[in-house]
């Protein structure tokens, strides 16, 4: 009899031993979960549809002459996505051009500005030009439609959101961006301006170009830095104004007779 | 934007100097200024932001005055 209490003293031992061993494993995994706040993602360029050369708005304009090659030029362009806890920094990571012409054309077509993310809410813009570089806040657009559609991604289950834009020049003129997003990747971030979703963005339709992840690493032990504000951050107005200022002065000048 | 800079500097500059000369300059650089401001047009509509467009149109201004 008291062999078997003691026996059953000692599965009982046994069993706290184990539960002990499964809290600290709970603990440990569930730690590693949520510190999850480290992520670095390359975007690859493709023009959305397949083809921004033969796009019939494309092939209308007066200007089609200067995108021939554009679609091979924009396949070379990547760009990355370094989030670091609240903070991000996107900006372009190669500059591999076989033909400078067309490839500064993609560049432009893609967009060469970088974008900082300081919360979830403050956006800067940072704009090279006319050979200086301006640090500009821009507004969130949080304004998506969640759709009830879904496709995978690099392996990840994503789900479709949508919203409306206007052209940055043109603000008469709207059209629809279409972000796929992953909720298994809890980064409510994305490529430029875009994000506030409930997941990582890893396809994003900007009008003509899209922007798809092909890199995704989460190795939480990577050394990433999150560019610094090294310059006063202006409005979107005190921009549009110093822009304003300088064409004008340059058209001014070359028109002068 | 470099390149028009220094279009815009050397015809004040060569006016100083010669009237006639820098009115023919001026005959000369204005198609390419239509070819700028069509460019830089073209790609609001198409989308581009205010630096992308004016970096584009520039590289087509500058293309214009080379003759390309």
């Amino acid at each position: 009899m008291i062999k078997l209490k003691l026996k059953f003293q000692e599965i009982v031992n046994n069993l706290l031993f184990y539960k002990k061993i499964i809290i600290i494993f709970l603990i440990i995994n569930s730690y590693n979960l949520f510190s999850q706040n480290n992520c670095k993602v390359n975007y690859t360029v493709i023009p959305t549809g397949g083809s921004f050369e033969n796009n019939d708005d494309v092939k209308k304009s007066k200007i089609s002459n200067r995108f021939q090659g554009v679609d091979e030029a924009l396949k070379r362009l990547n760009y990355q996505l370094i989030i670091k806890n609240d903070q991000s920094y996107y900006h372009q990571i190669n500059n591999l051009g076989l033909n400078e012409k067309v490839d500064k054309t993609a560049k432009n077509l893609a967009g060469t500005s970088e974008f900082l993310k300081k919360n979830r809410l403050e956006i800067i813009k940072i704009i090279n030009f006319s050979q200086e570089v301006f640090y500009v806040k821009t507004k969130l657009n949080n304004d998506w439609n969640l759709i009830n559609e879904t496709k995978y991604i690099n392996g990840y289950l994503c789900f479709k959101a949508t919203q409306q834009k206007s052209l940055p020049l043109k603000k008469e003129k709207k059209y629809e961006v279409i972000a796929w997003y992953c909720p298994k990747l809890p980064f409510q971030n994305g490529p430029k301006e875009f994000g506030g979703l409930p997941g990582l963005i890893l396809e994003l339709q900007d009008g003509r170009i899209t922007y798809l992840a092909n890199k995704i690493d989460l190795s939480l032990n990577q050394e990433m830095t999150i560019k610094k504000v090294d310059k006063k951050i202006i409005s979107e107005e005190e921009f549009n104004k110093i822009y304003e200022d300088r064409m004008k002065n340059l058209i001014d000048n070359l028109s002068k007779n | 934007m470099k390149k028009m800079l220094f279009t815009a500097i050397a015809l004040v500059a060569f006016a100083g100097t010669s009237i006639v000369n820098a009115k023919e300059d001026l005959i000369r650089t204005k198609p390419c200024m239509q070819v700028y401001m069509e460019t830089y047009d073209e790609c609001a509509d198409l989308g581009m932001d205010a630096a992308d467009c004016t970096s584009e149109a520039n590289a087509a201004y500058g293309e214009c005055l080379s003759g390309n």
